[in-house]
């Protein structure tokens, strides 16, 4: 039996059994009319009589059930646009990061490619050259070589800023899986998440600051690295 | 000097590949995750530069490996991670690292890292 047929019944049985204290109390009052009041019962039937709302009691159950089923009905409607919009928006813009990653890791290898030709070019020519490289013609070749380093250097930004949208698209994966369980009925079971140290990403990886943050590591090595210090160390916060 | 480097970025892996290249070790192997990199310790590796955050196997756990094991146990092992935070690398030297680089760094750091850790070892020998 479902809820509204629970409902239905309850203000049936509500309203039957009004009828019959209804009718309980006129047969006190014959009774007290033929012999004389009954100690005590006829205040309580007075009381019984004067509570207000009674005869409302059924029509305020129905009531309170079409409202709650319209409210069923609007959260039913809230939970539908949770799964159509908001969970597939959000696996589309995880679906998009995963692209960008694909995107960037390609280019970055596309352009490793293009420097490992462009470092062979240059030692080749440095290589090939008939006579002694003029001082302007080692310097060119040293600057080469010089950009190709930065270059290559300069591609780590791919490794790093792929790990900060790891971190974002674990964290879209986290309120996906939330709505998940607000869209199906409001349950209160959380996903399970792996210890930060075991991720194949860190979340807060960064391209800043990498100077301070590598004296804080040379700190910290060179603290251990002491015989005499113990590994709780105070280093400089990045 | 043969050289281990782990990194499961491709991109990471050839940049430090480059790196190590252009000051002289040309001796490299590759692998993209802890369980690789302890498969390709086979007795010839010298020296291990690890990324911290990896599938499968992380570095903080392919170090605990290398130096429970008595053929790896005195390994040089240099940690190059975007982790920096002091509890991280306070971790890292529990769990046995020498030295320890954080990302993004430039191949003057590689190169003085790896120098300072080779000296350390032959030193300690």
């Amino acid at each position: 039996m479902n809820t509204t047929l629970h409902v239905h019944a309850l203000v049936h049985e509500v309203d039957v059994t009004i009828r019959l204290m209804r009718q309980l109390l006129a047969a006190i009052h014959d009774v007290e009319r033929r012999d004389g009041p009954i100690s005590g019962l006829t205040q309580h039937v007075r009381a019984l009589e004067s509570r207000p709302n009674l005869d409302d009691v059924p029509r305020m159950l129905g009531k309170a059930h079409r409202e709650l089923m319209s409210a069923l009905g609007g959260l039913r409607a809230t939970r539908q646009t949770i799964q159509d919009q908001a969970i597939s928006r959000l696996r589309d813009t995880t679906s998009k990061l995963s692209e960008v990653t694909t995107a960037t890791e390609d280019a970055a290898t596309s352009m490793l490619d293009s420097l490992d030709r462009a470092s062979a070019a240059t030692e080749a020519l440095a290589a090939d050259a008939d006579q002694p490289l003029s001082g302007s013609q080692q310097e060119s070749i040293d600057t080469l070589r010089t950009e190709i380093a930065n270059l290559f250097n300069s591609l780590q930004f791919q490794d790093i800023t792929a790990q900060q949208i790891s971190g974002a698209s674990e964290r879209l994966r986290d309120v996906e899986s939330r709505l998940e369980v607000v869209a199906g009925m409001f349950a209160t079971h959380q996903t399970a998440h792996a210890s930060e140290a075991d991720l194949a990403y860190n979340p807060d990886a960064t391209l800043r600051d990498a100077a301070a943050r590598q004296r804080v590591a040379d700190s910290v090595i060179e603290a251990a690295n002491d015989p005499g210090a113990t590994h709780d160390v105070t280093v400089p916060d990045a | 000097m043969k050289c281990l480097v782990v990194d499961d970025s491709t991109t990471m892996r050839r940049i430090v590949l480059n790196a190590l290249r252009s000051i002289g070790y040309t001796h490299t192997v590759e692998a993209s995750d802890g369980v690789e990199a302890l498969e390709q310790c086979d007795g010839t590796v010298e020296f291990v530069i690890t990324d911290w955050n990896m599938p499968k196997m992380g570095g903080l756990d392919l170090v605990k490996h290398l130096r429970e094991k008595p053929e790896t146990a005195k390994i040089p092992i240099l940690m190059v991670t975007t982790r920096s935070v002091k509890e991280d690398i306070l971790k890292a030297v529990q769990a046995g690292i020498n030295s320890y680089i954080v990302k993004p760094f430039t191949p003057q750091v590689l190169k003085a890292k790896i120098e300072e850790v080779l000296q350390q070892s032959a030193g300690a020998a």
